[in-house]
């Protein structure tokens, strides 16, 4: 079964915007009016999993589109989101960007109270990131085993078998 | 790298460690710090070091630094903080809710205790609405990329534009031209000073002999 943004880039009927990696539409499910959704061509799930080149492009297409409403349409302000996971709010199982178009009074509240935080809960929360951001730079560093490595440590691995 | 900075921000002051913030990732372009008045504890805000109010005043390197390093963020937030989703969130002017002169990048951990943040109502608009909606947008789109410019629009763009290019060539060759002409003016200046001087000499020699 296809995807609703999938069947939407195949469709090209309600694009508004298309290059090679990146497409935007009409929201489907608009939270304001004239809500833009831009998202990678290729089927990616979820934010995470998106090329880092491939989301510099929907980067840079979503500043497009968000000057470009000022202009087309006369509004007063832009929200970007991306909602992340089902917990993010995310309804789609394809990434994408949300680009909401505001006006003066237009009435949408998307205020927060923050909460004052402990300094302590602050200090171990910052530990936790830093460790958890280093960790997937070392990750990266890894080199992948070349198929000749692989076959060479498959063959010691089965010589040492019993 | 040069910054553009504004003394009198406080985030401006906290990227540039000129005051203390929980730094947790930065790079040339951006740094990001935990939010002491969270929407939830781990609440970041990634902001980048040029001092920009919105979105649309930064440049693409920006733009693309700052979604490359929210998803660094995000994936942290993923891994470590064992959330189950978090949501990225830009206010570009008042209007959308902007509260602060800087452009903030807030990457918030989602869960139980934040579910109905950014809960908005659905806007209905009738079938018409949205297709006459997206005709004018796909045209103004196309026209302000230019991708609807005839075939003889294109062609003049083009024009001009080599021709541009050709200006600059021939203003480069016409400078470098006239500075050797300038050089070959004064070598020649030089060398009749010298010959005067020479023919001086000459007539002193022979007023001796006379």
């Amino acid at each position: 079964m296809i995807c609703d943004i999938c069947a939407i880039i195949e469709r090209k009927d309600e694009l508004i915007y298309e290059d090679t990696d990146v497409v935007a539409f009409l929201s489907p499910a608009p939270r304001s009016v004239s809500e833009i959704t831009i998202a990678p061509k290729k089927h990616v799930v979820v934010f995470g999993d998106c090329d880092d080149d491939i989301l510099r492009k929907i980067g840079n297409v979503t500043n497009f589109l968000s000057k470009a409403v000022f202009e087309i349409l006369g509004m007063d302000g832009t929200n970007i989101m991306i909602r992340n996971g089902i917990e993010g709010g995310q309804k789609i199982a394809h990434f994408s960007v949300d680009l909401l178009p505001r006006k003066r009074g237009d009435g949408i509240n998307l205020e927060w109270q923050g909460i004052q935080a402990e300094p302590e809960s602050l200090k171990e929360t910052a530990n936790i990131l830093v460790s958890a951001l280093s960790q997937s730079e070392k990750e990266k560093e890894v080199p992948e085993l070349s198929e000749q490595d692989m076959t060479k440590y498959e063959i010691k691995r089965l010589r040492r078998l019993p | 790298m040069e910054y553009k900075v504004d003394e009198n921000c406080i985030f401006c002051n906290i990227a540039h460690k000129k005051v203390p913030g929980k730094i947790i990732f930065e790079n040339d372009y951006c740094c990001a710090f935990l939010d002491i008045r969270p929407v939830t504890i781990g609440h970041c805000l990634l902001v980048p070091k040029n001092h920009l109010q919105v979105m649309q005043q930064a440049d693409e390197k920006t733009v693309e630094e700052l979604f490359v390093s929210a998803k660094k963020i995000s994936n942290a937030m993923i891994k470590g903080m064992k959330v189950k989703g978090t949501t990225v969130f830009i206010a570009n002017g008042v209007a959308a809710g902007q509260k602060a002169p800087h452009l903030i990048v807030h990457i918030i951990p989602r869960n139980d205790s934040n579910k109905d943040l950014f809960n908005v109502p659905e806007y209905s608009m009738s079938e018409q609405e949205l297709n006459q909606l997206r005709i004018i947008l796909r045209k103004k789109i196309d026209l302000m990329l230019g991708k609807n410019d005839t075939e003889q629009e294109k062609e003049i763009k083009k024009e001009e534009e080599s021709r541009e290019e050709k200006n600059d060539e021939l203003t480069s060759y016409l400078e470098a031209y006239a500075d050797k002409e300038k050089s070959v003016l004064k070598e020649e200046n030089n060398r009749g000073k010298e010959e005067e001087k020479e023919e001086e000499d000459l007539d002193r020699i022979s007023e001796v002999f006379k």
